[in-house]
């Protein structure tokens, strides 16, 4: 029996050799480029550890982590240099001049300010659904939802399969992650790296908890440099994070 | 934060379904249509009819002779394609403002997420509002059903639903509101599994749902599988979002007439535009366009600009302005109030694969501007925003925030060293909002620990103070003095902390993560 995702399949297939057949008729010869299914991230020991070898499009993936906002930024001022994202940022978390400074090309970035709540999920909506033509509108969703209920978050990944665009969820690390999102990525402060003169970035650990269509428990370590230069912070580079048995962190988490 | 479950979440759907659908658009403008007996009639087959027609044996897709010959006092109406069309714009724009997804199923049948309400009260309660807007302002009947998936939305709306009254099916309530009902399957079901589910004489959706999936399968094939989920209530088939209809003209208004040339051509590239994505997600293209202008003192002038081999742009704007400048037509010396846009010579793009990789850029910017528009109406300004920076000494003042539909800003970028001197930008930074007030303890004049609520956290590195201080000169009309901090805990968090004499007292404004 197919399921219905297979059904989808099948009928985005058919479309897809029938719109081949009348550019064939209309244009001759033509080759027929698919759009790739993943969203590389800019960060090569990252998309490693992906299946498709970037975050995947029309899929939820949840990324958790005292260091989910600098692994995000990054992501993003890489998708943006050739692309478009939006951020949906209810509770006004989002510092421009924190994305400035990471080079995220502001202009090519929606943001969305919708009340916290279902709100959140019906802007996602709206922009997953806008992005479902034939080329996609934005490349990257992000939604910054920390206190997400297991019920929204299914809703989240339902709307993710609504369009081409890959979505993440900036949340914290619910025990629900793993059987909603297509991807979870926990992202972990590991250290800072300071030269004497100058506080030159920081280290962030990145586990792969949950890959759908992949191996998971990939690891990697991601030294993530500050495109400018920071006075350095006296001491900053011997402090670590307590992992606990879980691996996980006590503060700062998302 | 709500328990953990692992519960499916069930999503609501409403089915919004206005019955004898070409029969209510006819009436709009015939009064008193539908309480007599009358049909719409096209190519010579009824496709609707009214309820004292039907009484006499009147119904859909009977040849027009034989419905006059069973109701011989038969008011026969032809449809009005175009006035339908109209109506479904008009139900669209509302159905759109109220719903994120809205799936024209077929003429007269609508499908809308309804997910998100609270409980029984808000989805009731915004249908029952719709339904009432419908009749006051379009005096439409409509009816419409909720439930978790479209089909037992749409059983609802058609079985139980009133043109007051609303039909729920509570959450994971599907498979019981069907079971007693009888057998009515899709309309694209197979006849031959329809006849083969009747000779079996199975003739309700409980009758059905009892039968083992794996054997009516091996009997009557995998087409049985679909049905004996909806009759299960297993209905979790996505909505399609329709595709944007292809516009072909515009009309910009301007508050103020305008004469200024570059900005008239500004204005009609912003409006161009997202007709030509349109177009270009079709696989078409545009020969031309029309364009009117109309005049501060009455008068109208009318211009036309190629737009063939026009891929970028810079060239479309180019030929705007060059379209609008032609000697002859006198713009300076009569401003201009309004501005229309029409698409001629709409046809297949042949012959410019190149211009695919451009159309495509075009689909994805329509698509954007489609996205931001139900944005806006939805949650106004603040739906779509675009992010700007600027050099300033405070974070606050350094950021502008307008509606997404602004063009960016020309011109390279602001140093990031310039913007928010006071606290330039940290890959991760993000603000606390509210700023959290705190208790911080110092030595030295340097925070060495804090009490933020009943936690108690120290501090194990510290930089600062940077200074913000400004009278009336500064970023905002009012005294700025502040100190801010960045912070570490004993595990390498930072947290930016401020010490706001002119607000008086220390508070998290932010954290890097």
């Amino acid at each position: 029996m197919a399921s219905g995702e297979e059904t989808q399949t099948g009928a985005r297939r058919v479309a897809r050799e029938r719109l081949a057949a009348r550019l064939r008729r209309d244009h001759g010869s033509v080759a027929v480029v698919r759009p790739p299914r993943a969203l590389p991230t800019g960060l090569p020991d990252l998309d490693a550890l992906l299946a498709a070898g970037g975050l995947p499009r029309g899929r939820l993936t949840a990324v958790a982590g005292t260091a989910a906002t600098a692994l995000l930024h990054r992501v993003l001022a890489a998708i943006t240099r050739a692309g478009t994202a939006a951020w949906v940022d209810p509770l006004g978390r989002l510092a421009a001049t924190a994305l400035h400074a990471e080079g995220v090309d502001l202009p090519a970035l929606l943001v969305a300010r919708p009340d916290p709540g279902p709100d959140v999920l019906r802007a996602a909506a709206i922009l997953q659904a806008g992005a479902a033509g034939a080329t996609g509108a934005f490349d990257l969703l992000v939604v910054d939802a920390p206190d997400l209920t297991a019920r929204q978050g299914e809703r989240l990944a339902t709307i993710a399969r609504l369009g081409a665009t890959a979505l993440v969820l900036l949340t914290e690390s619910h025990p629900w992650l793993p059987a909603t999102a297509d991807l979870v990525l926990l992202a972990r402060h590991a250290a800072w790296r300071q030269e004497p003169a100058r506080l030159r970035g920081r280290a962030v650990d990145v586990a792969v908890q949950r890959q759908r269509s992949g191996r998971e428990g990939g690891t990697a370590t991601l030294e993530l440099d500050l495109p400018r230069s920071w006075p350095p912070i006296p001491g900053l580079e011997r402090l670590r994070p307590t992992v606990t048995a879980a691996g996980e962190r006590g503060h700062g988490a998302g | 934060m709500a328990p953990a479950s692992a519960a499916s979440p069930p999503r609501r759907v409403a089915c919004l379904v206005l019955p004898r659908w070409p029969l209510q658009v006819a009436a709009r403008t015939r009064p008193g249509l539908l309480a007599r007996p009358a049909a719409v009639v096209a190519a010579g087959r009824v496709l609707a009819a009214s309820a004292p027609a039907a009484a006499a044996g009147v119904r859909p897709d009977l040849v027009e002779a034989e419905a006059l010959a069973r109701c011989p006092g038969l008011l026969v109406v032809a449809g009005d394609a175009e006035a339908a069309a109209a109506l479904e714009g008009e139900l669209l724009r509302r159905f759109d403002a109220i719903s994120p997804v809205v799936e024209p199923h077929r003429p007269g049948v609508w499908f809308l997420d309804w997910g998100g309400l609270r409980g029984a009260a808000e989805e009731v309660g915004l249908a029952a509002h719709l339904t009432a807007r419908l009749r006051a302002d379009l005096g439409l009947d409509a009816r419409v059903g909720i439930a978790d998936g479209p089909f037992v939305a749409a059983v609802a709306a058609r079985a139980e639903a009133t043109p007051d009254g609303p039909a729920r099916v509570a959450p994971g309530r599907g498979a019981a509101f069907l079971a007693p009902r009888p057998l009515l399957l899709p309309s694209g079901t197979d006849a031959r599994l329809r006849r083969r589910l009747a000779a079996l004489g199975v003739r309700t959706f409980g009758e059905l749902a009892r039968l083992p999936e794996a054997d009516l399968v091996a009997r009557l094939g995998p087409a049985a599988a679909h049905v004996h989920r909806l009759a299960r209530g297993d209905d979790a088939r996505p909505l399609r979002p329709r595709a944007a209809p292809i516009a072909r003209a515009v009309t910009v208004a301007f508050d103020e007439p305008e004469a200024d040339l570059d900005r008239l051509t500004f204005a009609a590239l912003r409006a161009l535009t997202p007709l030509l994505g349109g177009l270009a997600a079709e696989g078409l293209a545009a020969d031309a366009v029309r364009i009117d202008l109309r005049l501060a003192d009455g008068g109208r002038v009318v211009a036309e600009a190629a737009l063939a081999g026009a891929g970028a742009d810079r060239v479309v704007a180019d030929r705007l302005r060059a379209a609008m400048q032609r000697p002859g037509i006198p713009l300076l010396a009569a401003p201009v109030t309004a501005l229309a846009l029409t698409l001629t010579g709409i046809g297949r793009a042949t012959g410019r694969q190149l211009a695919l990789a451009e159309a495509g850029r075009a689909a994805g910017h329509a698509g954007r501007l489609r996205a931001a528009a139900r944005l806006w109406a939805r949650f106004g300004e603040r739906g779509a925003l675009r992010l700007a920076v600027r050099p300033a000494l405070l974070p606050e003042a350094a950021v502008v925030v307008r509606p997404w539909d602004d063009a960016p800003a020309a011109g390279p970028p602001p140093d990031p060293d310039a913007v928010a001197a006071a606290l330039p930008g940290l890959n991760g930074l993000r603000w606390a909002a509210p700023p959290r007030p705190v208790r911080v303890l110092l030595e030295g004049g340097r925070p060495t620990s804090l009490q933020d609520g009943g936690r108690r956290m120290r501090l194990a590195a510290a930089l600062g103070p940077s200074r913000a201080v400004a009278g009336w000169w500064g970023d905002g009309a009012l005294a700025v003095d502040r100190d801010y901090w960045l912070v570490a805990d004993p595990e390498g968090n930072l947290l930016v902390l401020v010490d706001d004499r002119a607000a008086g007292g220390w508070a998290i404004v932010g954290e890097v993560a």
